[in-house]
């Protein structure tokens, strides 16, 4: 063996120097790079896999882009502006697919592109299913790019890895779809019939499911059909009383037209039960299962909840209160930093200059903070009115009978959708607790003696400064701080207070729910329903008039219990209407005969001799006699009065009236004997009176109908003119009228 | 979107060939014309213009005379220009019409000019081709060219398209049931066609200046082998690769996408329609040739609506469409599917999940479209009378349901029309009605028995009418409607054979680009060749856009006009002030026009070859009408003077030039 030489040993020993440092940075640097680099953007949520579902196809493609990524992007946005304009709309799908693939981490053509699906290109189609096909695409567009944007994946949850803040904006968006499209568009009862379709397994609504052989060829199989709508008792119920499909042929038509829209499930052999989806592929579409609350799409059965039916708003809402999951805390909420407070306390927290941790939180780019966190809330009322509106009031259901009319009636119970999730008061009452809790969490509900000492503390820094009740103040001068601080910061959190829920418009929400969960409230509406399609179907029109006179009383003590939501504007209006159609097109038809008379008679009194000329008249001159088009009805008369304090005033002169009969009591409210003795409007009827409509207003009193409302809606059915002020004309060569700079 | 082909642009008529083929005289000309004075002023300065060569041989006395003929003729049509500004009454009508049907004297100028270049240009090369050209030694070069390209392993390129197929769902995901073979369709021809353009690309544009560069070209160019001859087998031996490349990758497609289609979509598209397609018109609209304009930004469409409520006597707006001919044996099996497929534009939202419903009539083509509401109106009320009797006279329903038919049959010999009301019409989606074949055989014989006389015009009225009317109850909808939007199916073909007509288009890009590439390769270096090779059929691309363009039809003037607009942010349907600086902008975008004009013939009409329309849509893809006269002869149109460039470029290098 050769000796090496001193120079080569210290050669080898140089290059094992050498090895050994290229090995140790090595390690370190990976080491580095994993514990350090890695946790740090990590934390940041700079990395792909950090911000939500990683395409792996799609960033492939935009590797081997490299650099001409930007240039593709906009060819392609360009060639699908011009595929949009020549109605080319699976191109324009394939485009936009792309697009969004290639810039998944920029939110705005998620954003727009699926808005434009969903909008633009639905409304260009004229048959529902198309529509809603369309519809359908721009969502699951928005949900696959908020996955991308989400904080998490799916195995990082069941790992209880860390999550990241998602896009509150694009979870809203989802939902506003769901809103706009859906269950607020022109076709939304079509659209929502569609929408149940798409929950129900494909197999359970096979057309030939329901249909038999009998005597006359193939008809359907009833049986099968009414099972069918107690399952489905709403989408049956639409059907019915909104699309007009009455008959159970039509009814089977219908789900063999349109059984081919997007599902939960896959397309099975004929027999056999349908597969689930990935419930990321699923329309529709819903968030991952986070809460209880949310209808869960890994489940067969979207809805398993006994209180609530399956709606369009339940989705709705789950993609709004999915929206709030990675919000800052409400401020007064016990999820707030500091615990749960009250409104008073912690007055040096400003309000208005919310501070977070941004990298866990996100808060909405546009939409005021407060406004974005009433939709949970909101959504829980429009399931109410949506269940009101399709008649769904309490255990009566709806009655599948006129099906079988041709048919000997069976003994079966016909009913469907007795169940308690169908009830319109208890969907109020889940209403009215949300918007409470709403209230609450973010400082909006205030009692009156939280209040009054508010008012009390903020009073010292109104005098000196000569600050209106509501309004901002200017801060008190540096001198004047420590005395006026305090009643400055009281008076501002009234004014944050009066301010977010004006925005909110959360007091008539309030007022509204609150009236609404009464038992009463629902009477009233289902009396209204039920004489409505009385009317409108034609089957019993005397019955539908006796039903509108029963319910007009009902209604005057459902609005004078509850005044706020009787000066609501909308429901002034809507009741008007109601009115007003009673009136002309009930009312009047069905009495024609007595009215005719009357209105002869009136016509006779400004002539002498008086003639019996109503009876001489022929048939057809008598139908010419007009219909009162200015009649007044059962509300326009009522007046009651309404200052501060009337309600105490009310129950005064009640007690006054009754105190005769009972034992003089010091304390407490009004005695048993006369509460048990009450008719349960009697009180909120005190200091109410009913006039001719032009009859003036005592001071401090009010129209159960404001005349604006009135005017309004009277304007809307062409029985008044336009109050709005005429278009001046413009001369001819007179110059343009000047534009506003911006 | 739907089984309506949308073709913007008229497909060409074998009637508008010899127009075509003087456009192409006309344009090849004048390119063969520059290149002519080109060299001549390179002999000239060379000082090789010398009488004993011009005239040296029966072929130089050939080409020579030729050039002359059309120097003198180029001479003329030149001097039209300044005469026609001089004295405009009587020489700017002798000008070039350029397009137009009829031939002036500067028409049949520039085309004898044009010829006459071409003729000079090609007349080496043709007898080349039957002199000095062995197509066993073009056959050699081909095989060898196929063997280079396999050794380069340039075909395992053709795999990747496996990788479509397995991310075409990447594409696909969520489809509607109509769209899915034409979506499946676009992407295959989205993955393709790229794929096979840069393969014919890069073949062609780097294989002879590779051979140059390493100089392996002299292992051939010292056989004797003519030069061209190279040019030609690469041509061909990569021809020969990509097109069973092609045919290879099509096949796999169309059995991948054939695979468990939806119900709808193998009704909509999985089949190859044969249409009868009519001339549209309109009748008691405001103009004849079109229907209202609801102010969508794609005019493809023309509009009719209901007749107005508050206008009780206003005329019904009708749209019209004329077939002149229709096959012989239509309704010799049945009755005939008039299948069509409109736009709807709603003024009112109109009932929930009702479509607007029109009026479907036939009528006899000898009759005025005018009257054919007035004979209806008769029709119904003979109808009425007949089955009113009908119904007195028989019992049983099948024997009524043949009297009634019957009833019709007679109505229709009688009166010659036939009419269907109140049909439900909904947009983006192909409906049909099956249209008694006694009203089509009636008009057949009739026509055998007693031919249309020609009218004043000295053309024969059309065979039939079809008629399009929205009813009175859907009045408030406007229904949108061109030309191929109705048809008379007239028959069904395979998908496949269609899918595989469909590859010929994509074929002929391929070709177009492999024979530019190696055109530009004889001259140019092998980046260049190929840059210059994806810059042509890149702008190809937009060939509509880049002739608006050099035509001064863009909205918002020209490129500097728009350059301008941007920066002024003035949007381009607002007018621009009348000012120095627009008058600037203008002249400079002339002048860029004009340029543009120049070279506009050089770019590749690509879009032409793309017929993934037809096949995705369903519809067939003729032979003659398409595939010969709209692909296959402008693809020989356009790659004939690159060869001929191809051909005196290859000759002229310098690879072991003997001299």
């Amino acid at each position: 063996m050769v000796m090496a030489t001193p120079l080569q040993q210290q050669l080898r020993q140089r290059k094992l120097l050498y090895l050994g440092l290229i090995v140790a940075l090595f390690t370190l640097s990976l080491l580095h790079r994993r514990f350090v680099v890695e946790a740090a953007a990590d934390e940041l949520q700079l990395r792909e896999v950090s911000r939500g579902e990683v395409d792996l196809s799609s960033a492939a493609v935009r590797l081997t882009l490299t650099g001409s990524r930007g240039l593709a992007v906009t060819f392609l946005w360009s060639s699908a502006c011009d595929m949009q304009e020549r109605n080319e709309w699976n191109e324009l799908d394939l485009l936009i697919t792309s697009i969004t693939r290639l810039q998944p981490h920029f939110i705005t053509p998620w954003l727009f592109q699926s808005w434009n699906l969903s909008f633009n290109v639905a409304v260009e189609f004229d048959r529902p299913r198309d529509k809603y096909f369309y519809i359908g695409r721009g969502m699951q567009l928005l949900a696959q790019g908020e996955r991308v944007h989400q904080g998490f994946r799916e195995e990082d949850v069941a790992r209880g890895k860390q999550m990241f803040p998602g896009n509150p904006d694009m979870r809203h968006h989802m939902g506003i779809t769901y809103l706009r499209k859906i269950a607020g568009s022109d076709e939304k009862e079509i659209m929502q019939c569609l929408l149940d379709l798409s929950c129900i397994d494909p197999v359970q609504r096979e057309a030939r499911r329901f249909k038999r052989t009998g005597l006359r060829g193939e008809e359907p199989d009833l049986a099968k059909l009414a099972e069918f709508a107690r399952n489905y008792p709403r989408l049956v119920r639409r059907l019915n009383d909104k699309l007009e499909y009455t008959s159970p042929l039509q009814v089977v038509n219908f789900l063999e037209e349109n059984f081919d829209v997007p599902s939960r499930f896959k397309r099975a052999e004929s027999g056999r039960e349908s597969e689930l989806k990935d419930w990321k592929e699923q329309f529709p579409v819903l968030p991952f299962p986070f809460s209880d609350e949310w209808p869960n799409p890994k489940s067969a059965i979207l809805n398993t909840r006994d209180d609530e039916s399956l709606d369009v708003f339940l989705m709705a809402r789950a993609w709004f209160s999915y929206a709030q999951r990675d919000l800052p805390p409400p401020l007064f909420s016990r999820r707030a930093p500091g615990g749960l407070r009250n409104l008073e306390d912690d007055l040096d927290m400003d309000i208005f200059d919310l501070k977070f941790d941004r990298l866990k939180h996100r808060i909405p780019r546009y939409m005021s903070l407060y406004v974005f966190r009433s939709y949970p809330a909101r959504t829980y009322a429009y399931m109410a009115e949506n269940l009101s509106d399709e008649g769904w009031f309490d255990e009566e259901g709806w009655s599948l009978r006129h099906w079988f009319e041709r048919q000997q009636a069976s003994g079966e119970d016909l009913r469907v959708g007795g169940e308690a999730r169908y009830h319109t008061r208890l969907a109020w009452e889940r209403a009215q607790r949300a918007y409470e809790q709403y209230g609450r969490d973010n400082g909006l509900l205030l009692d009156p003696d939280q209040r009054r000492r508010l008012d009390d503390k903020a009073e010292k820094y109104r005098t000196k400064y000569k600050i209106a009740h509501v309004g901002i103040g200017q801060e008190p001068r540096r001198e004047d701080m420590a005395e006026y601080g305090e009643s400055y910061k009281a008076h501002m959190r009234l004014h944050a207070n009066l301010y977010f829920r004006s925005i909110t418009n959360f007091d008539d929400f309030v007022h509204q729910t609150k009236a609404e969960s009464a038992p009463q409230t629902t009477l009233a509406h289902k009396l209204l329903f039920k004489a409505r399609e009385l009317y409108r179907t034609g089957a019993d029109p005397e019955m539908a008039l006796t039903l509108y006179e029963v319910a007009w009383p009902l209604w005057i003590d459902v609005l004078l219990q509850n005044p706020e939501y009787a000066q609501l504007s909308h429901v002034q209006e809507d009741l008007y209407e109601v009115e007003v159609r009673y009136l002309l097109r009930l009312l009047q038809p069905q009495r024609s005969a007595e009215l005719q008379k009357i209105l002869s008679g009136f016509a006779q009194t400004s002539v002498w001799p008086q003639l019996p000329l109503y009876e001489r008249l022929p048939q057809a001159e008598k139908d010419r006699i007009a219909r009162v088009r200015n009649a007044w009805g059962p509300l326009d008369g009522i007046q009651y009065y309404d200052r501060p304090g009337a309600a105490e005033l009310k129950e005064a002169l009640l007690l006054w009236s009754h105190l005769a009969g009972e034992p003089l009591r010091t304390t407490g409210g009004p005695p048993a004997t006369i509460v048990s003795l009450m008719y349960p409007g009697q009180l909120s009827r005190q200091l109410t009176r009913s006039v001719h409509r032009g009859e003036p207003l005592p001071s401090g009193w009010r129209n159960l109908l404001d005349d604006m409302n009135i005017q309004l809606v009277r304007e809307r059915l062409g029985l008044a003119p336009s109050s709005a002020p005429p278009v001046p004309e413009v001369p001819e060569g007179a110059p343009p009228p000047p534009v506003p700079r911006r | 979107m739907f089984a309506a082909n949308i073709i913007e642009r008229e497909l060409p008529q074998w009637s508008a060939f010899p127009a075509a083929l003087r456009d192409w005289t006309q344009s090849a000309g004048t390119v063969a014309a520059l290149g002519l004075l080109i060299w001549g002023l390179a002999q000239f300065l060379q000082g090789n213009f010398t009488r004993r060569r011009l005239l040296s041989t029966p072929r130089s006395l050939w080409v020579f005379g030729s050039a002359l003929v059309s120097v003198v003729a180029f001479v003329a049509l030149l001097a039209l220009f300044p005469l026609s500004w001089m004295l405009p009454r009587t020489f700017q009508k002798l000008l070039p019409s350029l397009g137009a049907t009829e031939m002036t004297l500067g028409d049949w100028l520039y085309t004898v000019a044009g010829a006459a270049a071409l003729v000079a240009v090609i007349t080496p090369p043709f007898l080349d081709l039957f002199t000095s050209f062995r197509w066993g030694r073009i056959w050699a070069l081909a095989r060898l060219a196929v063997k280079e390209a396999v050794r380069s392993r340039v075909i395992y390129i053709f795999a990747a398209m496996a990788l479509v197929f397995l991310f075409a769902d990447w594409f696909v995901p969520y489809t509607r049931g109509e769209d899915q073979v034409r979506n499946y369709i676009r992407v295959i021809y989205w993955s393709m066609t790229p794929l096979f353009l840069m393969t014919a690309s890069l073949l062609g544009a780097f294989s002879i200046p590779t051979d140059v560069r390493n100089q392996s070209i002299h292992t051939i160019v010292t056989k004797p082998v003519e030069k061209f001859e190279i040019l030609l087998g690469r041509f061909l031996g990569y021809g020969f690769i990509l097109t069973v490349g092609l045919l290879l990758v099509a096949g796999l497609s169309l059995i991948y996408m054939t695979r468990s289609i939806h119900p709808s979509a193998q009704e909509e598209s999985l089949r190859a329609r044969r249409p009868v397609i009519g001339m549209l018109s309109f009748l008691n609209t405001r103009h004849r040739e079109k229907g209202d304009d609801v102010g969508r930004v794609w005019g493809y469409r023309s509009y009719i609506t209901g007749r107005n409520p508050t206008q009780p006597d206003a005329p019904q707006p009708y749209a019209v469409w004329a077939f002149d001919d229709i096959p012989s044996d239509l309704g010799a099996h049945g009755d005939v599917r008039l299948e069509y497929t409109f736009d709807i534009f709603r003024l009112t939202k109109g009932e929930q999940g009702k479509g607007v419903f029109c009026t479907f009539a036939l009528g006899d083509g000898r009759l005025n479209p005018a009257e054919v509401p007035d004979r209806l109106k008769l029709v119904r009320k003979e109808r009425e009378r007949l089955q009113t009797q009908a119904r007195q006279d028989l019992a049983g329903r099948s024997e009524l349901a043949q009297r009634f038919r019957d009833i019709e049959v007679e109505l229709i010999k009688t009166h010659g029309v036939y009419e269907e009301r109140g049909v439900e019409v909904h947009d983006f989606v192909t409906q049909g009605r099956h249209m008694p074949a006694a009203f089509f055989r009636h008009m057949l014989e009739r026509d055998a028995e007693e031919p249309r006389p020609p009218g004043a015009a000295g053309k024969r009225p059309p065979l039939l009418w079809a008629m399009v009317s929205v009813d009175f109850g859907s009045h408030s909808q406007l229904v949108g409607m061109a030309r191929r939007d109705l048809y008379l199916l007239a028959d069904d073909d395979f998908f496949a054979v269609n899918f595989f007509k469909g590859v010929i288009g994509m074929w002929c890009t391929v070709m177009l680009v492999l024979g530019l590439a190696l055109a530009c390769s004889t001259y140019l270096s092998g980046v260049i060749s190929w840059l210059t090779t994806l810059f042509l059929v890149g702008t190809g691309l937009f060939t509509d856009y880049i002739t608006r363009l050099a035509e001064g039809r863009l909205p918002g003037g020209g490129a500097f006009q728009s350059f301008h607009r941007i920066f002024t942010r003035i949007q381009h349907s607002a007018p621009l002030e009348e000012t120095a600086t627009l008058n600037i902008l203008q002249t400079v975008d002339e002048v860029y026009a004009w340029f543009l004009r120049r070279f506009i013939n050089l770019i590749p009409d690509v879009t032409r070859h793309d017929l993934h329309k037809y096949v995705g849509n369903g519809f067939d893809i003729s032979w003659g009408q398409v595939i010969l006269l709209d692909n296959i002869i402008p693809l020989i149109g356009y790659l004939f003077p690159w060869f001929v460039l191809g051909y005196y470029t290859m000759k002229y290098r310098e690879i072991a030039n003997p001299s």
